[in-house]
């Protein structure tokens, strides 16, 4: 921790808003990225940024300086990730077994145009490839899909990863290879 | 090592996270392994397909919009926290032993100022009064009145209701618990005139007011970021920005700023705003580098050209 971040957290401590603003503003970023690429919501993503910071405001006053001020904010934003139950309503999703018109009023299947190569509306397809991904990550178990979004998504190390969620990297690598070999196996049949 | 161990570093190879010696390893067994040959391509056509799917990506206007709920978030917390601070205090208080005797007697009273309708109590929304400020409570009201039981053949009754208090409040504006209830009437009145009123007196308060009072301080703050952000009413948003230059360069005030800037519909506020704050002292930070890049955006594409020309303007006083 730099003497710059360490003067801001003490004065935080003392009730200095400006100082837990600048934190809040420091960090906030990469908050509210793992929680949008983690609920695919910008709704969802804002609540858990609140709870993620209102949970620092009031632990702040007892932070004892003894972990990194990143690392503590960081276990807590996975954690609220990880408990967080959004009470929206969630958009459906189609599946590559439906059928859909052609422009000439045939029936064809998603399955059967990304089969095909062609040449439809490939924005719609790409929307609907992106649903059923969508659909295979959100059928994870949570540490699984909160792995596979940090490796995958943010790019973070294993051994960082390890780090925010408390536990040791082997854990991490366990939790990568289930997620890859779960998705492996709900996205087969899209093999190109 | 175990073809299995290498199925697993197959994977850590595309997330680029095996060592150098790891990676000769690989490369090795890679080439007389016809199995784990296979198996990388099929996870790279995998990888192809997880690129098909891009979650969503942040935006200036979500982190914005997270950045205002969260003061308005931390101010909301701030209050409940004050009010069982002083729960807290007022309980500690109860529970010494000269208090407890004391107790006994002061029921009594309780009892006969319900009969009688009348609380000239001195705590009331955990306000005190102070040397420099003076509560009268006036005669209650009496309302929500509920009648619980009645028994016909002792005579008990039981019965609740409310008991609606006129406070009568005289005092300086820069008294602290004057100030706390501005700004709750600045937060929360539903009357704009009242809102206005009490967001103009907490402008009013002298440069000392705060000193050695920090969470005073961010409590009035906050208060006035919310109004400024939040209130429906124009009026009351620029008497908020007005009361709020006295707190400037603060970082949280500059940025509520910014958003005006940034978002705010009316020209004139978002002009006010502009010259609210003074960019050249600041234009060595971050903070300061963010508002002339956002004055260079105004300058280019606000769609209200006196916003255009304001903004030219002032990038062209801070390069002088």
């Amino acid at each position: 921790m730099n003497n710059g971040e360490l003067e801001l957290i003490l004065q935080a401590q003392k009730g200095n808003m400006s100082a837990f603003e600048q934190l809040v503003q420091k960090y906030d970023k990469q908050v509210i990225s793992i929680a949008l690429k983690y609920v695919n919501s910008s709704e969802d993503a804002k609540d858990i940024y609140q709870e993620v910071f209102l949970r620092v405001y009031k632990g702040l006053p007892k932070f004892q300086l003894k972990s990194e001020f990143s690392t503590w904010l960081f276990r807590i934003t996975t954690n609220v990730c990880l408990s967080y139950k959004s009470v929206r309503q969630k958009q459906k999703l189609v599946s590559l077994d439906q059928s859909y018109n052609g422009e000439e009023g045939e029936s064809h299947t998603l399955k059967d145009t990304i089969a095909s190569d062609a040449s439809t509306d490939s924005y719609t397809c790409n929307k609907e490839l992106s649903n059923r991904i969508e659909d295979a990550l959100k059928s994870l178990p949570a540490r699984q899909r909160m792995v596979f979004t940090l490796k995958h998504y943010e790019g973070y190390k294993l051994r960082e990863i390890a780090v925010m969620m408390n536990c040791t990297e082997g854990t991490v690598k366990r939790y990568l290879f289930e997620a890859i070999r779960r998705l492996r196996n709900q996205l087969e049949d899209l093999r190109v | 090592m175990k073809h299995k161990q290498y199925q697993e570093w197959l994977q850590l190879y595309l997330y680029d996270e095996l060592s150098e010696d790891e990676k000769k390893l690989l490369v090795q067994h890679l080439n007389t392994c016809d199995k784990c040959r296979a198996e990388l391509e099929q996870l790279q056509s995998f990888h192809k397909i997880l690129m098909s799917y891009q979650p969503s990506q942040i935006s200036e206007k979500l982190l914005q919009k997270a950045r205002n709920d969260l003061q308005v978030k931390i101010y909301e917390y701030s209050k409940r926290k004050n009010i069982w601070r002083y729960i807290a205090d007022a309980m500690n208080y109860l529970l010494t032993p000269k208090v407890q005797v004391a107790i006994g007697g002061v029921v009594v009273g309780i009892l006969i100022g319900y009969f009688v309708f009348r609380f000239q109590g001195e705590k009331i929304f955990g306000l005190k009064q102070t040397s420099t400020s003076v509560m009268e409570a006036g005669e209650s009201r009496l309302t929500n009145i509920r009648f619980l039981e009645r028994n016909a053949q002792t005579g008990d009754v039981e019965f609740s209701f409310d008991a609606v208090v006129p406070m009568h409040v005289r005092g300086n504006v820069d008294d602290e618990n004057i100030q706390k209830v501005l700004a709750r009437i600045a937060v929360s009145e539903e009357n704009i005139g009242t809102r206005l009123r009490a967001v103009g007196m907490l402008g009013m308060k002298s440069e000392e007011v705060y000193k050695g009072k920090p969470e005073l301080e961010n409590e009035i703050k906050l208060a006035l970021i919310t109004v400024l952000l939040h209130d429906e009413n124009l009026g009351v948003r620029r008497e908020a920005l007005n009361a709020l230059k006295q707190y400037l360069p603060d970082t949280s005030v500059v940025r509520a700023f910014l958003t005006i800037i940034r978002n705010e519909k009316n020209v004139s506020l978002k002009i006010a705003a502009i010259n609210a704050i003074n960019i050249s002292e600041l234009k060595n930070q971050p903070l300061g580098r963010e508002i002339i890049e956002l004055l260079k955006q105004k300058a280019q594409s606000d769609e209200n050209n006196y916003v255009k020309i304001k903004a030219i303007t002032t990038l062209q006083e801070i390069e002088q």
